[in-house]
């Protein structure tokens, strides 16, 4: 779709008005908070009076998601050099062992910390995560009020630390890495790649998480960060030989090398997203809870009458959400089929699927676990077949209006205002240190 | 004496709480328990343990008066935990293999088993409780040890009982199958501590 087709669109005008008059409150709310001088706030009006328009063509083709994955691999690697020129300018490494920790205010947070200063306070009434309240406030209120919105959308669109199983899920799924997954394909890739593997797997996550905040209000330490992968890439641990450190230390980078790279490597699959990550796994409980309350998400629908059974959307599909049982015990029988509360609507089926059988839509099924409950009896009955859904049906514009709206303004005053940030802190032109 | 260990017990026990809940909530939630009564009736089962070792550690922090560093000796506590840990591993695995032996002796003497974790989360030391044995080691009296103990329980206890309320969440397939995937991290991670205390 064109740009000038996409303003004849009545839809898609209004939400350029809208977004338009959004970005104004943004941008002035954010600069008087931030007391940014107008010769900075003024150009970055600019930026999202013109991006929007050219980002939102860009966005209502149906290949969402390339789009998405420039986004999402840009924004996170984005913030891991920000990170990571931050904390060598600030302590000098970027590393994160006690000494460190000794002379210095703290660590950035990230997400996950977040969900651990709470257990710990919670359980423990201690603040477990030697960090500002500051940054503490901003990466949670931030993750949380995403995922309140959005649902698993946080997972499929902003989620920084899936990065690295992101990057090498996209070139694991361009993938002819030839003899090395022949070799291991049929026994242990094959079942990941097909998801056909047991659905205990897709409580390991969540299991991950409740332990991780039973533990860190038990023993007022933030447990999880002992083994997290992520901190292979920051934040990275002091090697002692002491039997607890070695074990834990070779359980995060097993986990880093298991389930971020050579597992979405070799089966083009986010294995850390969909099996492992606590993160993950407080996401969907929140887009469960969503559901529930009938704040629908938007999730993947295939429909019935156009699907052959191809089962490229199972493969297609990184977080391992569509389960080729729901599609045969379904389709056959003429009904349609819709990934519930779990979607991350990333768009990747949709453009795997030749036969355009699927869309995204907005549904009512609340979902813990992808591939298992994942029949759509409810759906089927709020939404029987022939009746279209506000906005979405077959042949209009597939994509997902709101994570559009949400993912330009939110990533553009992350780019925009984090720059502005390393800049007032880091070059003396611009502020005082 | 009496009312010293309440006001403590009721002062600390949410630590407690967060002390018990990693051993407790996997193990109420890992079976089907819909009723309130039967998950009160764990909690109760549970607290009693913990009174029993409240009560042990409270006559012999008494009896002796002094007990070196304040605390249980390292290898006892590093001893609980691994047996902890090896009971939650076993039962969670018992409620999927049914058939193995030891997995089904487990299974079968499952509704013994609150009182044990009780008993072993007892003794291992949290900061209320060691703040309990200070004033025990102090008057050096093992009567007051035991009386001090058992009002620091009850005052302790009165933060337990909401676990009852977890309970109620077994009646979801799904959540009896996260927690016995939590049971065994947990246990895991208890059976490295244990491990790491024991060794040199």
């Amino acid at each position: 779709m064109q740009l000038s087709q996409a303003l004849q669109d009545d839809a898609i005008r209004k939400e350029m008005i809208a977004m338009g008059l959004l970005s104004v409150v943004v941008v002035l709310g954010v600069s008087l908070w931030m007391a940014i001088p107008w010769w900075i706030a003024l150009p970055v009006l600019m930026i999202y009076l013109v991006a929007y328009p050219i980002l939102a063509t860009v966005l209502t083709r149906a290949r969402i998601q390339l789009a998405r994955r420039v986004l999402l691999m840009t924004w996170g690697i984005y913030i891991w050099l920000g990170l990571c020129v931050v904390a060598v300018l600030v302590r000098g490494t970027t590393a994160y062992t006690p000494e460190v920790a000794r002379r210095t205010v703290g660590t950035a947070i990230c997400t996950m910390g977040g969900l651990w200063v709470v257990a710990g306070w919670i359980g423990s009434q201690q603040i477990v995560f030697r960090t500002t309240m500051m940054a503490f406030w901003s990466v949670f209120v931030t993750w949380l009020g995403l995922a309140l919105f959005l649902g698993r959308g946080w997972c499929g669109w902003f989620c920084y630390l899936g990065v690295a199983p992101g990057l090498a899920s996209l070139v694991g799924s361009w993938g002819r890495l030839g003899r090395w997954r022949r070799r291991f394909a049929r026994r242990w890739l094959d079942p990941i790649r097909k998801n056909e593997l047991s659905p205990r797997f897709g409580y390991l996550r969540h299991a991950v998480l409740l332990s991780a905040v039973l533990l860190t209000g038990w023993l007022a330490t933030p447990v999880f960060c002992y083994i997290c992968p992520i901190r292979v890439l920051f934040d990275q641990w002091e090697i002692r030989y002491d039997t607890l450190t070695l074990v834990t230390v070779s359980t995060g980078v097993f986990l880093f090398l298991t389930s971020m790279v050579v597992g979405p490597l070799l089966t083009g699959k986010r294995i850390w997203c969909a099996y492992l990550c606590p993160l993950g796994s407080a996401t969907s409980f929140i887009a469960w809870l969503r559901a529930r309350l009938n704040w629908q998400p938007t999730a993947a629908r295939i429909d019935a009458a156009k699907c052959q059974e191809c089962l490229s959307c199972v493969r297609a599909c990184e977080f391992n959400l569509i389960s080729p049982r729901a599609i045969s015990q379904n389709v056959t029988e003429g009904r349609d089929v819709t990934v519930g509360s779990e979607c991350t609507a990333c768009g990747d089926c949709l453009a795997a699927c030749s036969q355009e059988a699927i869309e995204l839509v907005r549904v009512r099924t609340p979902q813990l676990v992808g591939g298992v409950s994942w029949t759509n009896p409810r759906v089927q009955k709020e939404n029987p077949p022939g009746v279209e859904l506000a906005g979405y049906g077959p042949g209009q514009v597939r994509t997902l209006p709101y994570v559009r709206q949400v993912a330009f303004v939110l990533l553009l005053a992350f780019f925009v205002f984090y720059t502005v940030f390393l800049l007032k802190t880091y070059v003396p032109l611009f502020g005082v240190r | 004496m009496i009312w010293q260990g309440f006001l403590l017990g009721l002062s600390t026990g949410v630590f407690c709480l967060g002390y018990c809940a990693p051993v407790f909530v996997p193990y109420v939630l890992a079976e089907a328990r819909p009723q309130l009564g039967t998950s009160l009736g764990l909690v109760g089962q549970f607290l009693l343990g913990r009174l029993a070792a409240y009560a042990l550690f409270g006559l012999a922090a008494g009896y002796l008066g002094l007990w070196v560093g304040g605390s249980l000796p390292r290898w006892v506590i590093a001893l609980s935990l691994v047996v902890l840990s090896l009971l939650l591993i076993l039962y969670a695995l018992a409620q999927n293999l049914p058939r193995p032996g030891l997995c089904r002796f487990v299974k079968g003497h499952s509704a013994r088993m609150p009182p044990v974790l009780g008993f072993l989360t007892g003794i291992n030391p949290c900061p209320p409780f060691l703040l309990a044995a200070a004033y025990v080691f102090e008057g050096a009296d093992p009567l007051d040890g035991v009386l001090l103990f058992l009002a620091f329980f009850l005052g302790t206890s009165l933060y337990m009982l909401p676990l009852a309320l977890v309970g109620l969440l077994s009646r979801y397939e799904q959540i009896r199958e996260v927690a016995r995937l939590t049971a065994i991290i947990v246990g895991v991670v208890f059976l490295l501590m244990g491990i790491s205390y024991l060794l040199p």
